[in-house]
Order: C-alpha cells, then structure tokens, then sequence
C-alpha cells in the first residue's frame, strides 16, 4: 500500500519545511479570516486571487530581461517591486470583486454570496486556465539560491525568504490592525456594523478596505509561492484555498492571530504527514482537522465568545 | 421663530414590505430636551434609525438645520453633528473602554479638542476612568449604558438621539443618567430621547410627543402631557 517513513532522524528538518508552507498557508488565511470577519462570507474566490497573484508576478516578470542581469542585489530588489505590484494588483482585485459581486447582496440571506463566492471562483479560474492553458507553468528562479546548514538541518534561501516575507507581512498588518484609525474601523465594523457607521466610519470604505489587504497578502502569497514551488498552475488556489481556510478556522475565524497559528500548524501538520507516513495522507489529516474543529470547537483555537450585549 | 435644529415631515418608514412609520411629524428646537413616549413596537427605535440614516425614508423629510439629510449616509450624518446612542447601548465588546470613548470621536480631527473632551466625558462618568484598559463586553449594564453615552458625547453632538438610557438599569442608576441628561443638556446640546420610563423622560424634557403604531397622537409641554388623562392612563401607569 504505502511504506512508513522512519522520521526521526529528519524529524527538524520537516518542521522547517513545515514552516515555510505554514508561512504561506497563513498569509493566504488572513484574508479569509478578515472577510470573514467583516461581512461573515466565505470568501471562495480568495484562493484563486493567491493564483492570480503568481500569474501577475509571472507577466511582470517575463516583462523584465532577468538573464542579463546578475548583481544579486538589484535582482532582490526587482523581487520586492515585484512583490508589491502583485499585492497592488491582488488587491484593486479584490476590491473590484467585492464591489461588483457581493455589495449588493450584502443584506441578502447568506446563501446567496457564498453561491456568488463560487461563482467568482470559478470565473477566476477560468480566466487564468485561458490565460495560461491547463499545465503546469514554470516559474523564473531568478534569486541565487544557497543552502546553508546549522547542525544536522539544511534549509535554502527560498524557504528562508517564504518566513521572512509572510512574517514580515504579518508584523505590518498586526500593526495596522491594532494600531491604526483604518484598523480600529475595521475591528469596529466587524463587531458591530451599525454601531460603527454610528461612530461616522464610512462602512462600505472600510469593507473595500478590508478586501484590498487580504487580497494583497494573498498577491504576495502567490509570487513567494511560484518562488519557493518554482512552478504554478491554474488550480493551484483552490487546494491551498481549501488549506487555508482549515487554517482559519483552525485558528478560530474571524481573528487575525488565530489565522497565522492556524497557518503555521497546518503547514506543519501537513509536512510532517507527508514526511512521516505517506504523502496520501497530507490532505486527510488537514481536512480531518478541519472536521474535528468544526465538531469540538467550532470556535477554534483563539475564537472566543464574549456576550455582545447584557 | 427661528427653524427648529431638528425637523421631521411626514416620515413614513417600513421594514421590507412593513410600515413602522405612517407619516411621523415633529420639531426638536435649539437646546431642547423633548421627549418621544409611546408603548413597544408603537416605532420609536424607527423613528430614531430614521433621523441617523440607519434607515432611509420612502416618503417624508427629515431636516438638520433646514438641510435635508436624504443625501447623506449614516456616517456623514454623524459628522454633520447628528449623533445617536442606540438602543441596548451597542458598545464594542471586544475593545476596550479607552477605544470604545476613542471611535467615538472617530470623525475628528482636532486632536487637543478630544483629549478635552474625553477629561470632560471621564468627569461626567467617573466609573468609566476606573475601566479604561477594561473590554467593553465586560462591564456591567449600567457602566455600558455610561459608556454608550459616553463615546456619543466624544462625537461632539450638535443634536443627540438617545434611544432608551435607562433600559435594565438599576433606580439609583437610572437617577444618575437622568441627572446626567439634563447636565448635557446645559452644556448646550440638544437632545431627543426616547424613553420606556415616560414619567423621567417628561420630567427632564420640556416638550414631549407621544407614538402610537407608527404616528404622533399627541403633542405638547411635558407638563401638559404629565397631567394629560390618556397619557397617564396609558403610560405613567396611573388610573
């Protein structure tokens, strides 16, 4: 059937692994956690931005003649202005979808925008499987790589880069979030919609707001990804969309903290699956924990309940 | 005489195909407290949703200072100085006291003008100091109700809907909010409050209307409607 991988000896090196994916899983959890958590939809389609966003960096990319340039730190420089234009660009995105897909359903019985959330999703999909056919695309490795090893444990600048750029990423909107007005609009918006326009916060802004951030971590999700993976694929979101989402609801939806460590323990999870018993049984030991959340703790691991009034 | 501050014509407001207002008329003029009465259900939440922009008319006006507010969003209206407490107090349970007082004055941008206003909103309401860095989800009825309050003053009302002050609270409390009122009051803010407790309400007010199912019935002083044989029948709970 399948063979059990004796772990032990590389037991520290998959939980490296672990965190690059985990990085990952996280950054594009955050916009499903920030949606959710702002107009409570699932928002489908957010897996399919992550797509787009290595699609996007893919065409800036081709745009720029990589090969003749070798100095290591104006290529490093040209990946954070990619980067950024992808995150830029993930974002007027998302704002876009919200806009024409779920405003004016905003007051409608939920069903109807997580159909339409769907139907975005399949949209997108299409578009990009039109966009760059139905195989595999490879993806520029233009950073030097290195390995480096520290003990028995060998890690590459690539998943070095996926840590650092979602912990970066993550720092930035933990400090927008909680230390910022727009923040503070956000958090009040989520908790209280009409209280907030109450306190003059203008609510549609706000919730364009929110989509914009998301969908630009998930933009910088999808150019780390066709970085660390080297390669993409049309469908590449709705797999990583579906893990992402198990990590935001493992962290407890709607809260920003609970999405990083949920991210983080999936990927890892995931890895270790894979690295200690078979690659077959990754996917069912995430979509087990995703059922066992939604069983026992439907709140996940940071939700909490406070009463909302007494 | 000068335009009343706060003017309502013949509001009519429903809830999908439901009307909760059936042409609401009433004036509210400068440095007024009046006093909206009436029963559950008889549409004074709607009355108050519909002055903030929470709701929106399908017929009638409602006018600040002589401008119609139909054009404006619930957030602008609040800027315009329109500012409404609601029913069940609706602070921000997950925030703290400090950043609940804090979006209050979200519209603002006169930044030693709120740190005045928030030493006066701490003087009117001492408790609150005591809980700053507290969870608005964790203080007790009557400090929510303070809070409520509290963060609308931060607003810097020109006109201020109060929507059930004293729901829930205890006697001595609902003495204190009262007291509180008629303090804001002098301070120069006009005040529209709606009210279970109809006999506090017409003490502190000097005019009163009183809702029945969606209309104004009746009209005066709170004097006259204190001593009035309906409205003491129907609801100071006298024979």
């Amino acid at each position: 059937m399948f063979e059990i991988h004796n772990c032990a000896p590389q037991f520290i090196q998959q939980l490296i692994n672990g965190v690059a994916l985990g990085g990952l899983y996280a950054l594009i959890a955050l916009g499903y956690t920030m949606v959710y958590g702002i107009i409570e939809l699932i928002n489908f389609a957010h897996g399919d931005v992550y797509t787009l966003g290595s699609f996007i960096s893919l065409s800036i990319l081709g745009l720029i003649p990589l090969a003749t340039i070798s100095n290591p730190t104006v290529l490093g420089l040209i990946a954070l202005a990619v980067i950024i234009l992808a995150a830029l660009l993930c974002g007027i995105i998302g704002v876009l979808i919200e806009r024409l897909a779920y405003r004016r359903l905003r007051n409608a019985p939920r069903l109807a925008p997580l159909i339409t959330a769907i139907g975005v999703s399949l949209i997108l999909e299409n578009i990009m499987q039109i966009w760059k056919g139905n195989s595999e695309v490879s993806f520029p490795q233009f950073l030097p790589d290195h390995w480096h090893q520290i003990g028995g444990v060998r890690f590459d600048d690539r998943s070095l880069m996926v840590v650092v750029v979602s912990l970066v990423c993550m720092i930035l909107l933990n400090f927008f979030v909680f230390h910022t007005k727009l923040g503070k609009a956000m958090r009040a918006t989520a908790q209280d919609r009409d209280a907030a326009q109450l306190m003059g916060i203008n609510v549609n802004s706000t919730i364009a707001w929110t989509f914009f951030i998301g969908s630009a971590l998930a933009g910088v999700a999808g150019f780390i990804s066709g970085m660390y993976y080297g390669t993409t694929f049309f469908l590449n979101g709705y797999q990583a969309g579906l893990k992402a989402f198990t990590a935001a609801v493992l962290g407890g939806i709607g809260n920003i903290t609970g999405a990083m460590l949920g991210g983080f323990v999936i990927g890892i999870i995931e890895t270790m699956t894979s690295g200690c018993i078979s690659d077959q049984w990754s996917e069912v030991a995430v979509f087990a924990i995703l059922i066992l959340t939604l069983v026992f703790r439907p709140s996940g691991l940071l939700g909490q309940q406070l009463p909302e009034k007494v | 005489m000068t335009q009343p501050v706060l003017a309502l014509s013949g509001i009519e407001t429903y809830y999908g195909r439901i009307q909760a207002l059936r042409g609401v008329t009433l004036d509210v003029n400068e440095g007024e407290i009046v006093a909206l009465i009436g029963a559950n259900g008889a549409g004074k939440t709607t009355t108050l949703r519909t002055i903030s922009g929470l709701l929106k008319p399908a017929r009638g006006s409602v006018r600040f200072r002589g401008e119609d507010l139909a054009p404006y969003s619930a957030d602008a209206i609040v800027r315009m100085g329109v500012v409404h407490s609601p029913e069940g107090r609706r602070i921000f349970p997950r925030m703290s006291v400090r950043e609940n007082l804090e979006l209050g004055a979200f519209a603002r941008t006169d930044g030693s003008g709120i740190k005045n206003d928030l030493a006066e909103v701490l003087a009117l309401f001492p408790r609150l100091s005591e809980r700053m860095t507290q969870r608005g989800g964790t203080l007790s009825g009557g400090e929510q109700q303070m809070l409520a309050i509290a963060r609308a003053l931060m607003s810097q009302p020109k006109v201020l809907l109060l929507d059930e002050p004293s729901m829930g609270l205890s006697p001595i409390l609902v003495d204190t909010i009262f007291s509180v009122i008629r303090d804001i009051n002098k301070r120069g803010v006009t005040i529209l409050l709606i009210e279970q407790n109809a006999r506090k309400a017409l003490q502190v007010a000097s005019r009163g209307y009183v809702l029945e199912t969606g209309a104004i019935v009746k009209a005066g002083t709170a004097n006259a409607l204190l001593n009035d044989d309906d409205v003491r029948k129907a609801y100071l709970g006298e024979d």
